[in-house]
């Protein structure tokens, strides 16, 4: 059985306006937002700079390149182990 | 959507935060602010004594829980976690806005040191509601704080100390002095009330 300390807070939490629930939806879709478009251009930037200050390809880029183009249309020194034109 | 939403229903607590860092969906972050936006606020009312304070208050506290999300650790419950953002928030927000530095009647020393009796819980818990609602509003915040976090959270005094940065002794005794100023508190205010003829 509550307490009246706890029927004293059960009485305000009724008070609760529900449209902090909307406010709050509309941060949450700001930081999600945020969040993608951090994750699609902040590698590649970095990438840009590393190349301009003469760095080497990061290998997870060189590996996506290397995926994105079947094995029949890259050279044989660019083709990984096991891979063939086939 | 919809069918996504009624099993977030279901999630634990730690379920939920797992997969709102694995996704970011919105959707298991909502599901949180469900279960506490309502005990969050009725905190910051009880703390800060001003309604449109409490909404703007809930919302930072919830906007400094997406973003320190990943920093939860399970150490403490998810529960504890959130109720000890919002109490330190809130002792934050009354010294800068109120400027009130000293929020603890131990820190203001205006207690008789040498009455130092232990008040039994039983004094505050058979105290009227109407009565307690007034003598909370009109103690230190600080005190105030102890003593939610005792009666209504049932946190023991570890806990207490973890949440607000201090020493299990330094708790008792802040506690000890809550209890005392509640007591004084009600003695000066009702008194001499007829309706009750009490003391």
């Amino acid at each position: 059985m509550a307490n009246n300390f706890q029927k004293i807070m059960e009485d305000r939490e009724a008070m609760l306006p529900p449209e902090l629930e909307d406010r709050m939806s509309q941060h949450l879709g700001t930081f999600s937002m945020f969040g993608k478009v951090i994750e699609l251009f902040v590698p590649n930037a970095l990438h840009t700079v590393v190349r301009i200050f003469g760095g080497e390809e990061l290998p997870c880029i060189k590996d996506r390149k290397r995926l994105a183009e079947p094995a029949w249309r890259r050279p044989p020194e660019a083709r990984g182990p096991g891979e063939t034109e086939d | 959507m919809k069918s996504t939403a009624k099993k977030t229903v279901e999630y634990t607590d730690s379920e939920l935060i797992a997969l709102y860092l694995a996704d970011q969906q919105p959707v298991y972050f909502t599901q949180l602010y469900r279960r506490y936006a309502s005990k969050v606020f009725a905190k910051c009312i009880s703390m800060l004594a001003d309604e449109g304070l409490a909404q703007d208050a809930t919302q930072d506290i919830f906007v400094k829980i997406v973003l320190n999300l990943s920093k939860f650790s399970e150490q403490s419950s998810f529960s504890t976690w959130i109720y000890s953002i919002t109490y330190n928030y809130c002792i934050d927000l009354i010294r800068k806005k109120k400027k009130m530095p000293l929020i603890f009647t131990e820190d203001m020393g205006k207690m008789n040191k040498t009455e130092d009796q232990e008040i039994p819980d039983s004094v505050l818990l058979e105290m009227k509601q109407e009565r307690l609602e007034k003598v909370l509003d009109l103690i230190p915040p600080g005190d105030r704080a102890i003593l939610l976090m005792k009666y209504t959270d049932d946190l023991s005094i570890r806990e207490i100390g973890a949440v607000l940065g201090k020493t299990e002794s330094a708790i008792k005794m802040q506690l000890m002095r809550a209890k005392q100023k509640v007591q004084m508190v009600h003695d000066e205010l009702f008194e001499f009330d007829p309706m009750e003829g009490t003391k």
